[in-house]
């Protein structure tokens, strides 16, 4: 690997971690699926980039980094082990044994940005306190952006640089016995990840399709796209069935209702305004993202193109709105954008002197709003739609890299989030919190989820075949030349994939005991080690 | 009395974790939120009512009703998960009798009058002696953001 591509390798890692997104960035670029098929392409080789980054993704499937708790560095694991993969010639579930460790040791990265990135609320509340709207981006972007660009780059150069140029050496040193145990380990980790997927997506009456999606492949031989559409078809047949049984009643209480107050949007606002507001807060939400504020600053960022444009020439008052706007806030980012767009009203109404909108009232509101927001926001956009966009499109690429998946989930899921983005912030700004509850209240969320979960229970049900690899080694003999293989003869000829299906729902068991998902790699690799040492496993 | 299946405090009540990790981990089907203003506040009722999974329901209670309802008898396979924003108001149900054996400390969000506690826990000096009070009655607290990350004892941070 040349100096060149290692330091484009690194800036890439950078970018899945960064601000620069566009609001998006979280959902794909930091995906193994995207940044290994990225790194393919640096490297020379997208085809088996593809490949690598759709096998380590399926070990991060359900993966989702809710309220700042990240348990392992996806976008490190994606990129290094598929950079080690290509340049070490490694197969995909080689490079996915060597990425976990990686992941985990990223980790790290995370706690310390969050943890050092307070140091700049600090310069940001001093921006605040002048009013400064025009430097203010400065400590909430700049300087975190900066400091995170040289724990990413530097660590990620070092990894990839240097691991790639000794890779052999070292491989070639372990042996060809020791590489394969490593492939077996690998072969079966993504068992853990669909476990732990179906752990979040899994609920009661979804669980039976996990089977229907696994034996349409496994029999039927149905390639990922045929799987989808008729998953489609199947979940619509099941949601109108369901619908007839159980109507979904909004629960909305007329009684309850609470006392309207007339609100027009666009009255001292532009659009314009409120376009840079969204933009500002889908491309900085968590620009700085630290354990003291959260997204404070962020929120402020979006903030301060309405503040600008409602007291242009009083930085007191600006001072003042600052410093309210930058207060602790966290939420799911696109489901919460209602927030930002709502707040954006209040603060409209309140320069315009309506005497209902208090301090008090903004922050209780927000405050409020955004715990509820970010649990309906992380089950959908994390536990359900993106474990499903993944699960589809990591079966399209499959094993022989068809570059339609990389590709199309970007494409898919981006569009899917800035919809969502941009719905939720009208709805706020435009409609206001009766709107936002009458939209909870609605039933509408909870049949999304439901049909989301059936549909993505089958799709991760058609991975097991493909993805999770566990064979049997032992050949028995059984008189004269004649053997006897365990695994093409008695598990291939009743049910292909049987044993992938079993390490899977185990590791989902053991889940459900209580086991961290680290306990479980831990196991799985001890059990590889075992297992592939002695022969049992191929 | 009934049986708490999880306690935590955490200002952000019903979010992303609790939601999506806590709720997945534990099997719930009450979730019992105990304060005063909020149970006050019709339109945040409602919000946490709409906002919570599907078959799980939701109760806002202030203190009073909070601490008549956990005085009731439990029913079989009810799982409560209690959510407070403030250790107050733990410390005055386990002084009311109430059996709270561990407390999850989530998150508590930064204030003027907070100081970092860790990480995302901010606390004032008097919510610290309140822990202390809680931690002297047999309650263990311990700090906790989601069930895969290691619980750790709010007394390292306190000592």
């Amino acid at each position: 690997m040349s100096i060149l591509q290692a330091v484009f390798v690194a800036l890439l890692y950078y970018l899945c971690n960064s601000t620069w997104g566009l609001g998006v960035g979280w959902w794909t670029l930091m995906r193994p699926l995207v940044s290994g098929f990225l790194t393919g392409i640096i490297l020379g080789d997208p085809t088996t980039g593809a490949v690598v980054g759709a096998q380590i993704n399926v070990l991060y499937l359900g993966w989702i980094g809710a309220g700042g708790a990240l348990p392992s560095d996806i976008a490190l694991a994606g990129v290094v082990g598929t950079a080690l993969a290509i340049t070490g010639g490694v197969d995909a579930n080689t490079a996915m044994a060597l990425a976990v460790p990686v992941g985990l040791l990223g980790s790290i990265i995370w706690v310390t940005k969050m943890t050092l990135n307070t140091g700049y609320v600090r310069l940001a509340e001093k921006y605040a306190e002048k009013g400064d709207t025009k430097n203010f981006w400065i400590a909430d972007t700049l300087l975190p952006q900066l400091m995170l660009f040289l724990f990413s780059f530097i660590p990620c150069f070092i990894l990839v640089y240097f691991g790639a140029s000794h890779i052999q050496t070292v491989l070639q040193f372990l042996g060809d016995k020791v590489v394969n145990v490593l492939s077996i380990i690998g072969g079966m980790l993504p068992a853990v990840g669909i476990a732990l997927t179906l752990k979040s997506i899994f609920k009661g009456q979804s669980i039976i399709f996990f089977f229907l999606g696994f034996l349409l492949v496994q029999y039927f031989h149905l390639n990922s796209i045929a799987v989808g559409f008729l998953s489609l078809v199947i979940t619509i047949v099941y949601m109108q069935i369901n619908y007839m049984i159980n109507p979904v009643k909004a629960s909305t209480d007329p009684a309850l209702a609470t006392a309207k107050t007339e609100k027009k949007a666009f009255v001292l606002l532009d659009k314009r305004t409120i376009r840079r507001s969204w933009f500002n807060w889908i491309m900085f939400n968590q620009s700085n993202y630290n354990y003291e504020r959260m997204q404070g600053t962020g929120f402020c960022r979006a903030m301060l193109p309405v503040i600008n444009k409602l007291y242009p020439k009083d930085p007191e008052k600006r001072a003042e709105r600052m410093k309210l706007q930058m207060q602790f806030f966290n939420t799911e980012p696109q489901w919460g954008a209602c927030i930002v767009g709502l707040t954006a009203a209040f603060e409209e109404k309140k320069a315009q002197g309506a005497e209902d909108i208090s301090d008090e009232m903004i922050t209780s509101t927000k405050t409020g709003l955004m715990g509820p927001l970010a649990g309906i926001g992380d089950t959908i956009d994390g536990g359900v739609i993106t474990p499903l966009l993944l699960s589809l499109f990591i079966g399209i690429t499959g094993t022989t890299g068809n570059l339609a998946g990389p590709i199309g989930y970007i494409i898919v899921e981006a569009a899917f989030m800035w919809s969502i983005y941009w719905m939720s912030y009208k709805l706020g700004y435009e409609k206001g919190s009766e709107a936002i509850l009458n939209f909870l209240e609605s039933g509408r969320i909870n049949q999304l989820i439901l049909g989301a979960s059936i549909l993505g229970c089958m799709v991760l049900g058609s991975l097991v075949g493909n993805f999770v690899k566990l064979n049997v080694g032992i050949n028995i003999p059984v008189g004269g030349d004649q053997i006897f293989n365990i695994q093409t003869q008695l598990f291939d000829a009743i049910l292909p994939g049987i044993l992938p299906l079993l390490l899977t729902l185990g590791c989902y068991w053991l889940l459900k005991k209580g086991w961290t998902s680290v306990q479980v790699i831990l196991l799985l690799t001890a059990v590889g080690l075992a297992g592939g040492l002695l022969g049992i496993l191929a | 009395m009934k049986n708490l299946t999880l306690t935590r405090i955490d200002d952000r009540l019903i979010h992303g974790q609790v939601v999506a990790f806590w709720m997945k981990e534990y099997s719930i089907d009450k979730i019992l939120i105990i304060d005063d203003t909020l149970s006050k506040d019709m339109f945040m009722s409602r919000i946490y009512k709409a906002a919570a999974p599907a078959g799980v329901e939701v109760l806002l209670l202030d203190r009073e009703e909070g601490l008549a309802f956990l005085k009731q008898e439990p029913t079989e396979k009810e799982g409560i998960f209690l959510i407070v924003k403030v250790p107050e108001r733990i410390e005055e149900l386990v002084n009311a009798g109430i059996e709270i054996p561990r407390v999850i400390l989530g998150g508590m969000g930064a204030r003027n009058d907070r100081k970092t506690f860790n990480r995302n826990v901010s606390a004032s000096k008097s919510e610290i002696e309140c822990f202390s009070r809680i931690l002297a009655k047999g309650t263990h607290i311990v700090y906790q953001m989601i069930p895969s990350d290691k619980p750790i004892p709010i007394q390292n941070f306190i000592e």
